[in-house]
Order: structure tokens, then sequence, then C-alpha cells
């Protein structure tokens, strides 16, 4: 089962320790979970539930307390360049001293690949997302859209096998949302590489995802579900078996998610 | 309308206001308390002509030029030990926040029993008003670098060094240009302590003897070059800031753009 490409998160659990140095509580506890190589897999919790720690503790920016993660078959602790983050703020993460072109071949230049080479691969992934004709903008010049399409284009260049995506569309307007929900399964599937994507948005999970992990709320969140979402892309919010999965979905979150929680 | 928020744009009201004031003040009092700014203007062909008031400017010019250049280019490399080690931050931090009470001024004295009444004393006093300010916005321009950056470029497979050179330094530059360009004030203080003190030319120096001759019009003329030095030159830097350094965020007038 466990292929190439693949995350694989055994008992996996995040502590942190609080200022009096007593009470500790858990953020997320005890995650079980395996994401397959070439996967679409959505990690879907409401806001505040430990969502995006866990996605950074994949990324190997933040540690993680107990427990295993393999990827590729090999425990990871540290950031690597087989994957590859798509932060929620372009605005933070992309480096707006320089322009399109330079952010994308950012991570080629540092492994010091040509620059010709470094031309050719960034007009390739300035196509692929759509961005031909705007290589000489700065990040301050484009639309949030089109920020989020160079962050897209700016990992793929670096030719990660996974991707990890905070919710990448969640600042966006509905109109441009959609367009980029659409984009991002195309470009999936051209490039076939392991998704992991973070929301908190139903609607945005069942049209992307293959796989669907539903997380509790914090603390001891953990991903209590995974539902299989095996209907044909490209999605549309209209058709039936959408609005079955939609209920489904609901249903649980509205039992477990927001029941067990003590907040809101 | 239109025209009178056009002089006010250029601050051309303001100046026919406090000029206004001024020469009212000058009506009631003798030209030795208060010179009109007639006479103050009339003494500055004396002042150019017979005491090198240019060359005063000059003089006073190279000083802060060459101290805030050096002062500049100790300061930022500081900065970035401080706001990058951990280590670094925790030696030089109570040097500095002891230091910065103490004003340069302070030190002119004791900088004329070290270095004597030469050059080299005016510079250093100056680099020493000059680093700290540059030392304390370089180190906060580092720690305000969005932890976003910096872990993409690591997840792109830069380096702790690449992500130094290519992301923290690029990204603090609008802090280091604030902190250099307030520098640029400090020095200007700076200078006329040295120049009052310890020196026989330069704005500070005219000032300075202008009293002993009751010359109070060469006091006047003194501040006033002194404002119009700062003043052109805070343009200028800006002016040049926003040419080669407005992709970092630099606009046109010197400002620096808020971040978003």
């Amino acid at each position: 089962m466990s292929d190439n490409n693949s995350i694989i998160i055994q008992h996996l659990s995040k502590k942190y320790n609080e200022s009096n140095g007593e009470n500790t509580k858990f953020v997320i506890e005890d995650i079980n979970l395996q994401i397959n190589g070439g996967e679409f897999f959505i990690l879907l919790g409401p806001s505040g539930c430990g969502k995006s720690t866990l996605l950074n503790i994949i990324a190997g920016f933040i540690e993680k307390t107990e427990g295993k993660l393999l990827v590729n078959n090999k425990e990871v602790s540290k950031p690597g360049k087989e994957r590859a983050v798509v932060f929620q703020h372009p605005d933070a993460s992309l480096f707006t001293w320089l322009n399109v072109r330079e952010n994308v071949e950012f991570g080629l230049k540092m492994k010091k690949v040509k620059k010709d080479e470094r031309k050719l691969i960034s007009d390739k992934y300035i196509k692929l997302v759509g961005l031909t004709g705007h290589e000489n903008k700065f990040p301050d010049e484009l639309s949030g859209g089109m920020k989020q399409r160079v962050q897209l284009a700016r990992v793929l260049a670096n030719n990660p096998e996974i991707l990890l995506m905070d919710e990448p569309f969640g600042a966006l307007d509905a109109q441009t949302r959609r367009v980029m929900q659409q984009e991002l399964v195309r470009i999936w599937k051209a490039t076939r590489k392991t998704i992991v994507f973070v929301t908190h948005d139903i609607q945005e999970a069942i049209l992307l995802g293959q796989k669907i992990g539903i997380m509790s709320k914090s603390p001891s969140a953990n991903i209590y579900k995974v539902f299989d979402i095996s209907f044909q892309y490209p999605r549309k919010v209209t058709g039936t078996n959408f609005n079955e999965i939609y209920e489904e979905l609901l249903d649980e979150f509205e039992e477990k998610v927001e029941k067990d929680g003590d907040g809101i | 309308m239109k025209f009178i928020r056009k002089l006010l744009k250029f601050g051309i009201i303001s100046w026919i206001f406090i000029i206004g004031i001024w020469q009212l003040a000058a009506y009631f009092s003798s030209p030795d308390f208060l010179p009109s700014p007639l006479i103050v203007i009339s003494s500055l062909g004396d002042l150019i002509t017979n005491e090198g008031l240019f060359r005063d400017i000059l003089i006073s010019f190279g000083r802060i030029f060459a101290g805030w250049f050096f002062g500049c280019l100790i300061g930022i490399p500081i900065g970035l030990l401080i706001g990058n080690f951990k280590v670094a931050k925790s030696f030089f931090e109570p040097i500095l926040h002891f230091f910065r009470f103490i004003p340069a001024i302070g030190f002119v004295t004791l900088f004329i029993i070290w270095f004597g009444i030469g050059e080299e004393g005016k510079i250093i006093l100056i680099m020493y008003a000059t680093s700290f300010i540059v030392i304390l916005n370089t180190a906060s321009g580092v720690s305000n670098v969005e932890k976003e950056k910096i872990r993409a470029a690591r997840c792109l497979g830069a380096s702790e060094s690449q992500i130094l050179f290519n992301v923290i330094i690029p990204a603090s530059v609008p802090h280091m240009y604030t902190g250099v360009r307030l520098a640029m004030g400090n020095s200007f203080a700076a200078i006329v302590g040295a120049e009052m003190l310890a020196s026989n030319e330069g704005v500070g120096y005219l000032i300075w003897t202008a009293r002993l001759y009751f010359k109070t019009e060469w006091i006047f003329v003194g501040l006033i070059s002194l404002g119009l030095m700062g003043f052109i030159t805070d343009r200028i830097l800006g002016a040049l800031a926003s040419l080669v350094l407005g992709k970092y965020g630099i606009k046109a007038n010197g400002q620096v753009k808020s971040s978003s």
C-alpha cells in the first residue's frame, strides 16, 4: 500500500507547553492517517481545530511531540524539497522584491541551475498556471488569485512530490475562488502530485478531494473519519451526487464536530 | 481655493506664516536679541564673501557624510547579527540599551582628550550618533520578516546562509533604510555639538563664534543652513533610495511602503 510519495502518520500528537509550565494541552492527539502517492487529500475541520498544525508538522516547520511521520517510507522531521507548501497569504509568503519569474525560479536558483535551464522551467510552469505575459510584474501588481498562481508555479518549478496547501483560496473572493479550484484540479491532473489541502469549507472539500479526512475540534483534535469521494471531475455544486455527500458531511459536522467541541 | 491648497501643499503658506511672525516679533525687539529676516538676509552676502559660509557648509557636510557612512557600515552588520542570532542579541542588547541613552554630545569633551581636535574625533562622534539607530532598525527589520517567507524559502531548498542573503536581508531593506534616514538627522545634531567645542571651521563653529562678535544674525544664518542642508540631503537620499531600492518597497518620495 505504501507506494511512492505517500505520507504515513502514526499516533501523531502535538502538545504546546503553556506559559506556567503545567497544564499542557494536546492540540492534536493520536492521529493515524495514510495518504497515498498522487492522491488529492483534504483535511477538513472547523477553524482553529489544528489542521494547520498538522500540515505544519508534515511540512517540517514545527516539531511533533509524539508519534511517527513517514514520507516516502522515511521518517522526516525537517522541511524537505520533496514537500512544498502553498501558504494561505501570498503577501506574506511571496518574495515581494522579486518579479513573477524570479519568484518562480527561486528554488532553482538556490540549486544553482543555469540561467537558460531556469528560464525553460519557469516558462513551463508560468504557462501551466496561466500567467504567461505577467513574468516581469511584481507581486504588488497582481490580484489575489494571480498571486496564488505565482505560489503554485513557484513550488511546481521546484518539482516536489507533495504539495501541502494551507487554505490557499481562503482569502479570495467567491468568483476567483471557483476559478482557482478548477485550475487546481487541472494542474493536479497534469502533474499528478500528492496534494494535502487544508480547508474549513465543506463545498471546497467535495469539489476538490478524492478523500476527505474530517478533524474534530481542538483540544485533542484528531481525524476520526475519512470519506472517499469517488465521483468524476470536473465536479459541480449542482449535481445530485454532490448534494448527497454534502448532506452527509454536514450531518457529520453538526453531530460530531460542533457538539463535541467546547467552543462555539 | 485650488491655488491656496497648492501653496499649502508645497509648504509656502507655512513659511510665509513663520517669517511673518518672526518679522513681527523682531519689530518689538533689538536686532542683537532677535534680528529681523531682512537683517539676516543682508548679512548673508558678508558671510559668503568674507567668512566663507559655503566652505563651512561643505566642511560640516563632509564630516556628517563620512561619519554617517561609516556608522551605517558598522551598524547594518551588527543589526543583522542581532536580528539573526540569539547569542549576538544577548551580547549586544545590554550594551546598546545602556549607551543609547548617552547622547553623542556627552562624548565631545572625552573625544577631545582621546582624539584631539582633529577630524577623527568628529567623525567618530557622528559614527556613534549614527550607528545605534541603524543597528536597532536593522535588527527590528530582521525580526519582522514574515515567517512564511523564511519557511517558503526553506521548503524550496534554500540553505540557512542562502535564506539570510536571499530572503532576510532583502526583506529588511525598508527597515534598514528607515534607520539610515533617521541616522542622518542624528548626525546633524551631533556635528553642531562637536564643532562648537572643538573646531575652527564648520557651521557649528560659525554658530558658536557668532556670540563672541555679537552677530546674532549669523546664528540665524547657521541654523537656517543646517535646516536646509538636512532637508536637501533627506530629499536626495529619498530620491536615490526610490531609484535604487524601489523594488524593496521604497516609494518615489522616499517613504517606506507599509507592509500589507
